[in-house]
């Protein structure tokens, strides 16, 4: 009984160390997409939003314009949820001379979201089977760091989507609260 | 020692059957900041670029992406030309061609055009005629334009008098072959 427990016990730990998460991705003309693979039945497949320009001197700029999705979700357990968030760094980086950095606040929910803190862009609720993106996450630039910025410099800034499977329903406004 | 094996393996299968699952992906986002091109024109003259005429003496500016080449069209007004033209502190005159100067812009630049008469031309040394040593010129030769007659007269008188020298030593002559011819 001994033995036969313990193999039952390390092939159930094999087989929880081997859930291995790998995501690879594609730009499909306007979204990208990003798959999501997982040694069970689970997989979904991320949208995210193309990369974008902002306008020269344009204060508030959209970047996610509902094109953040969790599509195609296969084999989702009952009561989950699907978090798609992103991260942001705070700064746009001379492309040229990274020491050169334009700041920037991002703005969800009307509030500010700061550097380096996930914020939920979009859910799948297992149970209702639907999928919502949130809107509104601008990216605001103030006037005096327009002005100050390099001429004819480029800069960028990553924004990092990450999606993740949790076993209950979360509510982004109520800041993540269990709602299972 | 059966339960804390049993509680391990339910807890493990249910960390097997419950996976945290991400998948990750990065949007771009970017920004590109376009360069300002003042031009500071002088007066007596103005100067034509993107869609605008800058008509001395003023100053104005654009904004293009960096990259772009701007011509200028630099026009002195009649009995004028360009005197100068620096860019940013370049003097870039070489660069003019029929009015006509072109560049790329990649950072901020200043155009600076000034307009000024043209530069009277220095008058040609008119070479000095070597004259040979013994071909001496009278300092003070008849010229045209002379007031002072002075000179010319007495020179005229000089002349006279040796013509009428000549003129009676030559009538003298023929009598004296005469009377040769008769002895």
């Amino acid at each position: 009984m001994k033995k036969l427990l313990s193999f039952l016990l390390a092939l159930a730990l094999l087989s929880g160390l081997s859930v291995i998460a790998f995501a690879d991705g594609e730009s499909t003309g306007g979204n990208q997409t990003v798959n999501a693979h997982i040694t069970g039945d689970p997989s979904w497949v991320l949208v995210i939003p193309a990369d974008q320009t902002i306008e020269y001197m344009a204060e508030e700029t959209d970047i996610v314009h509902h094109d953040c999705s969790i599509d195609n979700p296969k084999h989702i357990p009952a009561d989950c949820t699907i978090n798609a968030s992103l991260t942001h760094t705070g700064n746009f980086t001379l492309k040229t001379d990274e020491s050169k950095t334009i700041p920037f606040t991002l703005n969800a929910f009307d509030e500010e979201v700061a550097a380096g803190t996930p914020v939920i862009v979009s859910q799948y609720w297992s149970d209702t089977r639907v999928n919502h993106c949130y809107a509104e996450f601008f990216i605001v630039i103030s006037r005096d760091s327009w002005k100050s910025a390099e001429a004819g410099g480029t800069y960028t800034t990553p924004v990092t989507y990450t999606s993740e499977l949790v076993d209950h329903i979360v509510d982004p406004a109520d800041g993540g609260t269990d709602h299972s | 020692m059966k339960r804390i094996l049993c509680a391990l393996l339910l807890c493990s299968l249910l960390c097997a059957l419950m996976p945290d699952a991400f998948a990750d992906g990065v949007q771009q986002v970017s920004l590109s900041i376009p360069c300002t091109v003042t031009v500071d024109v002088g007066e007596h003259g103005k100067v034509y670029s993107n869609s605008t005429t800058w008509i001395g003496p003023s100053i104005g500016s654009f904004q293009v992406w960096p990259g772009t080449r701007v011509s200028f069209l630099i026009t002195p007004d009649t009995g004028y030309v360009v005197n100068v033209l620096l860019l940013s502190g370049t003097d870039v005159r070489e660069g003019l061609r029929d009015g006509l100067y072109g560049t790329v812009i990649e950072h901020n630049e200043t155009l600076v055009v000034r307009f000024g008469k043209p530069a009277s031309p220095s008058p040609t040394p008119t070479p000095v005629p070597t004259t040979p040593p013994w071909q001496v010129t009278p300092p003070y030769g008849p010229k045209t334009g002379d007031e002072n007659t002075v000179g010319t007269w007495a020179t005229l008188l000089l002349v006279s008098a040796a013509a009428l020298l000549v003129l009676s030593r030559k009538i003298h002559k023929p009598h004296t072959d005469q009377a040769q011819k008769r002895n």
